[in-house]
């Protein structure tokens, strides 16, 4: 397949590609980013008028909430932790299990979800005064322009060798060597966005549900870690309320991917892992200037 | 009117096909074999002129020249051990973390280079590398693998390259403003045609064409051979690269391992029969890398050959295990973590035994021990379990039986030291060691590897 991927020029944080994709169907447009940021924040948009997408993604939570797993309309829980939202532009599959090809596949399913906020797409965009192709168009737009980066992370990368402390760059060397995190969590999104069965063996059979391949049972996308220190509790059953109960279950080696063994890490070197993941939060930005 | 032949322009045991021609065509920048000196070699007066000789471990790799052929920016390997873009000698840009840079175009104003640059976590950047001294523009990254080749149009507005996707090199025509990019077709090393509507390419060893608005394809020239695109000159000449004659793995009475594939081979290894001679054999297109290798399995009693492919980035050094039904190989996978192989003979199955990101392949070697026993060398430390050896330059293993070269040039076997030696490594030929690389000994035959690499650089006024 062959096609364009438009773009508007926006200014992005240090750290992330200036190519920010998206559809020759739906390119950035200033207007259509200011419509989806409104919705974004619309309780119109579930069943019950409770529950609005910034709910679940609130951005003074790095785009994600403090629940465990998402609580939609009538309090119900659903299966997953709700996933940070930042720098899905740059994504290549969107949700736990990769079930959306597109942001514009992405975000109508939320809401059409009865666990989350319970409404016919249809009915939702009459409800606020649009067609579904303009709701869908204007969140996916908006949801593309939420982006961070500039974090001291970054400016290590970029070439100051004082952005991070000392105890920070050994983390960083145990994230790209011992600790060999650099496996899934790589680039300037810090995911391979692929699908690995690293976490906690439960009953979700995640990326299955989709690909229906064996290999595929219990594996679920890699998580950007931008901003993964204000954003506990962690992993995509939200089992792990703290960076330290994270990299203490990696240690253990616990999960079933092949690239999942015992680190054997000393208790300092998991300090040193926990402070790098702290360099990881920098700058959020959304919306179009 | 007749096409006109390709010319050849240049040849000789010091050319390398490190390098690219100026867009007027009067000049061509190289990195001079063995010396790694950087030159400009002039065309019409077959002069050669220094621009930035090699010092004290020090050396420039890829290199552009300017469109009136007067700048050259380059990567220089400094003496910390990563790259660095330099401009007429001046560095322009520094960064450890992006441990490799690949000029590649000069914008029209020349202020900028289009610049590849390669982090330490395996992810490539398509990137603006300022000259004022400023932090590169990152257009777009990816993750694990590498353009072979990018160019800019001759307006400066969009660029090409080649990337993996899906097991397939697909072209992409990237907007350098960041605004915009599409996949256009399939193939490696893509050039802009003058009139910034079409690109040349390769595919194998044919030269191609695409128009990029409509996406109709041409292909303008066969048997090529190991060719690779290097510029574009005024006149819509394409400058290309070919790697003439090869490598080629020999055992026995000179026999050459392979005459489907000849120039291709390297690196043989004996069974502890002798039954059974493995080598690398080199398939796809020609690159700067060392990917699309297989590893070829010879019955040298029925000369019945089979090809593993082991689906990894690089392998190499094939050493069969004791029970004959495993190699063990150093190599890199998919996602650029070089380290040690164990590759089933049967299944072509591949089991890691020590990866490290961001490595190079040739830190590590290995042998087996006794029974399924592995020695691995990683730079100078040598490990088998628990037991290991600092400053080591090389090792050999046969049987129970060690040999340690020490990076001194101390020679040790079994413990005992047997006095000094310049070898660089070390094989076991019967009860005696010799020099090693490309070589191995079954007990009875020898197997080696023959080098008469030649590199061509040649010009073709493109038909219209």
């Amino acid at each position: 397949m062959s096609w364009w991927w438009l773009a508007a020029i926006v200014a992005v944080p240090l750290g992330l590609d200036q190519l920010i994709p998206a559809p020759v169907e739906n390119p950035l447009e200033a207007g259509r980013v200011k419509l989806g940021r409104e919705l974004f924040f619309d309780k119109r948009l579930s069943r019950d008028g409770t529950v609005a997408c910034a709910t679940c993604h609130d951005p003074a939570r790095g785009f994600s909430d403090t629940a465990p797993r998402a609580v939609g309309i009538g309090k119900q829980v659903g299966p997953r932790r709700s996933p940070r939202i930042v720098n899905r532009a740059y994504g290549k599959t969107f949700f736990w299990d990769g079930r959306a090809a597109t942001l514009e596949e992405q975000v109508v399913q939320p809401i059409a979800n009865p666990l989350e906020m319970g409404m016919r797409v249809e009915d939702a965009a009459v409800r606020v005064g649009l067609t579904r192709e303009e709701l869908t168009r204007a969140l996916a737009s908006y949801v593309r322009t939420i982006l961070a980066g500039d974090s001291p992370y970054d400016r290590f990368i970029a070439g100051d060798r004082e952005a991070l402390t000392a105890e920070q760059q050994a983390g960083l060397n145990l994230f790209r060597g011992k600790a060999n995190c650099v496996a899934c969590h790589l680039g300037p999104n810090l995911t391979d966005e692929e699908f690995h069965a690293t976490g906690p063996v439960g009953v979700d059979l995640g990326r299955f549900e989709v690909s229906r391949r064996d290999e595929d049972k219990g594996a679920f996308k890699t998580p950007s870690l931008r901003q993964v220190a204000e954003t506990p509790p962690y992993l995509h059953d939200g089992s792990k309320g703290t960076l330290e109960e994270v990299v203490e279950f990696y240690d253990q080696g616990k999960g079933n991917d092949p690239e999942i063994r015992p680190l054997k890490l000393t208790a300092e070197e998991k300090r040193q892992l926990v402070a790098l993941m702290g360099a990881f939060t920098g700058r959020v930005q959304e919306g179009l200037p | 009117m007749l096409a006109l032949l390709p010319l050849l322009l240049w040849t000789g045991p010091e050319v390398t096909l490190l390098g690219g021609p100026s867009r007027d065509g009067r000049v061509i920048s190289n990195v001079q074999a063995p010396s790694r000196d950087l030159v400009l070699f002039d065309f019409a007066a077959k002069t050669v002129k220094a621009v930035a000789p090699s010092s004290g471990g020090e050396f420039a790799y890829f290199s552009i020249v300017s469109a009136d052929g007067k700048r050259v920016a380059y990567a220089w390997k400094n003496a910390d051990g990563f790259y660095e873009l330099r401009v007429d000698g001046r560095t322009v840009y520094r960064n450890e973390e992006a441990g490799f840079v690949q000029p590649c175009a000069w914008t029209p104003d020349g202020k900028f280079v289009l610049t590849l640059l390669f982090r330490k976590d395996n992810t490539s950047q398509i990137a603006m590398a300022p000259l004022d001294g400023g932090r590169p523009r990152v257009l777009k990254s990816l993750a694990w693998v590498y353009p072979k080749r990018m160019d800019l149009s001759a307006d400066g507005k969009w660029i090409v390259y080649d990337s993996l996707v899906g097991g397939e090199r697909k072209l992409y025509v990237l907007a350098a403003d960041g605004s915009g990019e599409r996949v256009v077709g399939e193939g490696v090393f893509p050039l802009w045609r003058g009139d910034g509507k079409r690109v040349v390419y390769a595919l194998g060893e044919e030269l191609w064409e695409l128009t990029v608005a409509s996406g109709e394809r041409r292909k303008l020239r066969g048997g090529l051979g190991r060719f690779l695109p290097m510029g574009m000159v005024a006149g819509d000449v394409l400058v290309y690269g070919v790697r003439a004659g090869g490598t080629e793995v020999y055992y026995g009475n000179r026999q050459p391992a392979s005459l489907r594939y000849p120039g291709r081979n390297s690196s043989p290894g004996w069974s502890v029969d002798g039954k059974w001679l493995a080598y690398v054999s080199r398939r796809g297109e020609e690159n700067f890398g060392e990917e699309a290798r297989v590893i070829v399995v010879r019955e040298v009693a029925s000369t019945v050959e089979r090809e593993i492919d082991p689906g990894l980035a690089l392998v190499d050094a094939p050493v069969w295990s004791n029970d004959g039904k495993r190699l063990l190989v150093r190599g890199a996978d998919r996602q650029g973590r070089a380290g040690v192989f164990v590759v089933d003979v049967a299944s072509g199955k591949v089991t890691p035994v020590e990866r490290e990101p961001g490595s190079e392949p040739g830190r590590f070697r290995a042998a087996w021990g006794e029974g399924d026993s592995i020695w691995v060398q990683r730079g100078a430390e040598l490990r088998n379990g628990e037991r290991a050896l600092q400053g080591v330059r090389s090792f050999a293993v046969r049987g129970a039986r060690l040999a340690v070269l020490y990076s001194t040039g101390t020679l040790e076997v079994d413990g005992e030291e047997r006095g000094k030696s310049e070898a660089k490594e070390i094989v076991w030929r019967g009860e005696k060691l010799v020099g090693g690389g490309a070589y191995d000994y079954s007990g009875e035959r020898e197997a080696w590897t023959e080098s008469n690499a030649r590199n061509e650089i040649w010009k073709w006024e493109l038909p219209q």
